[in-house]
Order: C-alpha cells, then structure tokens, then sequence
C-alpha cells in the first residue's frame, strides 16, 4: 500500500495519450466551454423556466449541455488526481476565452472592442499560468 | 439586481468553489485506508456542484451570460485562495498573476 499522498505531489498517471492528465484537462475545459453554449440556447428557449431553472430541462440543448458536462466531469475528476487544483483552475480560465468566441460565432451575439481586450487578457493569464514556475518565483 | 438575485449568485458561486475543493480532496490524495471517507468527499462534492449548476440554469434563463460573468472573476480568485487555504496547496507567482489578468479579462468582457 502506497503511503498516503500529498496533495501538493502530482502522482503518476498510467502511459498512454488518453491517461495524460494534461490532455483531460484540455478536454474538460473545451466541453465545459461547450456546454455553457448548449445551456444558454436550452435555457433561452425556456421562457416559463422557474428560478431553479427547471422547466428548461424540455430542450434538447440542456441535455446536450448535460451531456458534455458531464463527461467533461470525468475528465476533470481524472486530471485532479495528478495537477493541483489551483493550477487546473486557471487553465481553465480558457473557458473565457472560448465561451464569448463561441457566443460570437455560433449564437450571434457581438464581440466590442473592449471585450476583445478581456478575451486577450484572459488568454494571457491562461498562458502565464501553464509556464512552469520560473527563476523570478518568489520563495516563501 | 434585487437581493434574491445577488443571494442566488453568491450560492452559487459558493458551491462552485466548495464542489472544487472537495473534487481535489477525494481525487487527489491516497483513500485507501479509509475509501469511504473519499467517496463521502466525492459526493459532497457532486452534491453541492449540482446545486450549484441547477441555480446556474435558472439565472441563466433570466439574464445575459454577460450580466453573470463578473461574479466567474472574483469566483477564480476566491478558488486560488481556497486552494492554499484549505488543501495547502503552494501558489506560485505565475499562478497569481495568471489570476489577475484571467479575473481582469473576465471584468472586461462581461463590462462591455
């Protein structure tokens, strides 16, 4: 029996491009991203929906977005066993990248000037977060 | 914004980040000498994610994505503390800048 892990230790995942938790992780991300679209056109159509939300349940859409949040569950749930929560976290800040794109592109909702600046900020947060810690890390 | 909207927001927000914390507790540490006490984590976790997700749905069908997109900011922030606090986990500089600049955008987007 293996001594009880720390949480701050990435454990090892099995060999294979699936068991890659840094794969999941992107997985999780693009079908959470693609959810929120499904959900948003599921719970829109919805116009009688309760505070719960619970009359949108009649769209296809909400169970599509069921669909794929759940299953981007699963890969997340998988990639928590090897990355550190704060770091899967604001990977998974590219939600904010590719939410609005897919607002843009698929339910015709515009993208200002201003907006457009939040995106590339958002991206570069993503970015700074996946470097590996650098030399100008800060010891504490 | 009535007070019943703000309140729904924040408990949602607030399961979001309960729900991570307890994913990372049951994924990520060694249960095997005590697998119900992760599995107990696992569905506390579930449990109040899927709270969260249902009051998620009803704000959705009643305002833009755009209106409840500054709240996912600070929820990103609140999560990082959450981290070091209650799993210990060590944040680095890049992580807390990633951060701000990932909150800052979201700001942004939802602002304009």
């Amino acid at each position: 029996m293996s001594p009880k892990a720390d949480a701050s230790l990435p454990a090892r995942p099995a060999p294979g491009v699936l068991a890659n938790p840094y794969l999941q992780l992107a997985l999780s991300v693009v079908l959470t991203a693609a959810a929120q679209l499904f959900l948003k056109r599921g719970a829109g159509a919805a116009l009688d929906a309760g505070w719960l939300g619970l009359a949108a349940v009649r769209s296809p859409w909400v169970w599509c977005g069921m669909a794929a949040l759940i299953v981007s569950l699963l890969s997340w749930l998988y990639a928590l066993r090897f990355v550190p929560l704060g770091f899967a976290c604001n990977l998974s800040g590219a939600i904010h990248v590719l939410v609005p794109v897919g607002c843009w592109m698929w339910l015709g909702e515009a993208i200002s000037g201003r907006r457009c600046l939040g995106i590339l900020l958002v991206a570069a947060g993503v970015i700074v977060s996946a470097r590996p810690a650098s030399a100008v890390e800060r010891r504490l | 914004m009535t007070a019943l909207t703000l309140s729904l927001i924040a408990l949602s927000e607030a399961c979001g980040i309960a729900g991570q914390l307890f994913f990372k507790l049951a994924m990520g540490r060694d249960w095997s000498h005590a697998p119900g006490r992760g599995r107990l984590a696992l569905a506390a976790g579930l449990a109040v994610m899927a709270l969260g997700f249902f009051i998620w749905l009803g704000l959705l069908s009643k305002f833009d994505l755009s209106f409840l997109y500054p709240f996912e900011g600070l929820n990103r922030l609140l999560l990082l503390l959450g981290a070091a606090f209650f799993l210990r986990e060590k944040i680095t500089a890049n992580l807390w800048l990633g951060v701000l600049l990932i909150s800052a955008g979201v700001v942004l987007v939802a602002g304009s």
